[in-house]
């Protein structure tokens, strides 16, 4: 059986998905100002290596890197879950099978104790 | 079997093996994260041959004009040469023409045998080291020389020296160019929104010729604010390409007054009660760095793809 990335689509998936992602988030009040930033661009790069990681393609994420990166954020489970709402919502506008947005719910799920720092 | 030279070493890249496991197996420090073309972070530059189009894929198009190309899935078929930025060259610049508009901008023409796109910026260099970006406004296939609209401080030091003692036949040199807020021909039918203020028209002003010149079809809408109509510059230009080109729009917007087709109120929010659906539009900003943040933003969350939003920022430097 072909992989979840690449059933839904590889890093096209991720082209598709990270504009409708991305303007979620900037307008989700719980969240939006840790995406608030001057240099769109980049964060623009960092959430289409985010989405790779949760759609099951190739990473290089480590869990270290993932409470590096969070650690100094102060954030708790309603930003964590916001994000993974954010992250269904998407998935559903872009019409991904329900099976598969759960799988790719349980991989954003796995690094929540990493970015919560727990 | 093909190889790829980084830092003046050549390196045989091993069948199935990419651009970037080449690099990383002899050694280099080459940023990388996801190694699947979706993070970026592997962006490289073809200074020589030509990457494979997979390399290139979801790129801006001004970024695939340029040679940019993501080194995990870089197999090219030819040798390739390769850096990490994008190579400076400097020339020189002699001046051949100098005129100002509406008091306050300084049109300055120069000639010098620089490759461009119109509205990529370049340094402007005088023979101390004073150095200051400007974007250019000419275009290539319309006129010999090279463009620039400056922008006359009161204690600017390069727009007073280049106003005051910048002679014609003088000498200045030219670093670039840079940027990748210019046209491509990706997709002729896409509407284009251009929004700027002040001297940020140089650079849109070179876009729309361009564009134009190039065989856009899809329309073409310039938002220009100002403060009052006295701080409007190049306006006889702007109305003659309207009256020559329908798929052409000019709508200044002002603080205070009225020109011919003008708007009272502020730029970014005339913009957003006008075009509120910004989906499929390639965006083009240039001007006021705070401001055109702002639109960019705007610009994103009204529709706009982000690969399709061509930002240029401008800050005074005194």
């Amino acid at each position: 059986m072909a992989s979840l990335y690449e059933r839904i689509g590889g890093d096209a998936a991720v082209d598709a998905a990270v504009d409708i992602f991305y303007r979620k988030v900037l307008a989700d009040d719980r969240i939006s100002e840790f995406f608030d930033t001057v240099d769109m661009d980049a964060q623009l790069q960092k959430q289409k290596a985010f989405l790779t990681m949760a759609f099951g393609g190739p990473n290089s994420y480590s869990g270290k890197d993932m409470r590096e990166a969070h650690k100094h954020m102060k954030l708790n489970d309603v930003h964590f879950d916001a994000v993974i709402e954010n992250l269904a919502a998407t998935l559903t506008e872009l019409g991904v099978p329900d099976a598969e947005i759960g799988e790719i719910a349980t991989i954003g799920m796995s690094v929540k104790d990493d970015v919560l720092n727990r | 079997m093909s190889t790829v030279t980084f830092e003046n070493e050549t390196l045989e890249i091993i069948e199935g093996e990419s651009v970037l496991e080449t690099l990383l197996d002899a050694g280099h420090d080459i940023p990388y994260s996801c190694q699947a073309g979706a993070c970026h972070c592997c962006m490289m530059h073809a200074v020589k041959g030509t990457p494979n189009p997979e390399s290139q894929r979801g790129l801006k198009a001004t970024q695939v004009e340029q040679g940019y190309f993501l080194a995990c899935q870089c197999h090219p078929e030819e040798d390739i040469e390769v850096s990490l930025e994008t190579s400076r060259n400097t020339k020189s610049a002699i001046v051949v023409k100098k005129n100002v508009d509406a008091g306050s901008v300084l049109k300055l023409s120069l000639k010098c045998d620089l490759g461009y796109k119109p509205g990529q910026f370049v340094n402007l260099i005088r023979k101390d080291g004073l150095s200051r970006s400007y974007s250019i406004a000419s275009v290539p296939a319309l006129e010999d020389t090279l463009e620039f609209h400056i922008r006359i401080y009161p204690d600017g030091q390069f727009s007073q020296w280049a106003i005051n003692e910048l002679n014609i036949g003088d000498e200045l040199d030219v670093e670039g160019p840079l940027g990748e807020c210019f046209y491509t021909t990706s997709n002729p039918q896409q509407p284009l929104l251009l929004i700027g203020t002040g001297t940020g028209l140089a650079p849109l002003y070179g876009i729309i010729r361009d564009a134009i010149q190039q065989g856009h079809q899809g329309p073409i809408t310039l938002y220009l604010g100002a403060r009052t109509p006295e701080s409007l510059y190049l306006q006889d230009e702007l109305r003659k390409i309207e009256s020559e080109h329908s798929l052409f729009t000019y709508k200044p917007v002002l603080l205070d007054g009225n020109v011919e087709g003008s708007t009272n109120g502020d730029l970014n929010d005339v913009v957003k009660t006008d075009l509120p659906d910004l989906n499929g539009y390639a965006v083009y900003l240039c001007g006021a760095a705070e401001r055109m943040t702002n639109l960019r933003k705007q610009s994103f969350l009204s529709g706009a793809s982000m690969r399709d939003i061509f930002v240029d920022l401008f800050t005074p430097a005194g």
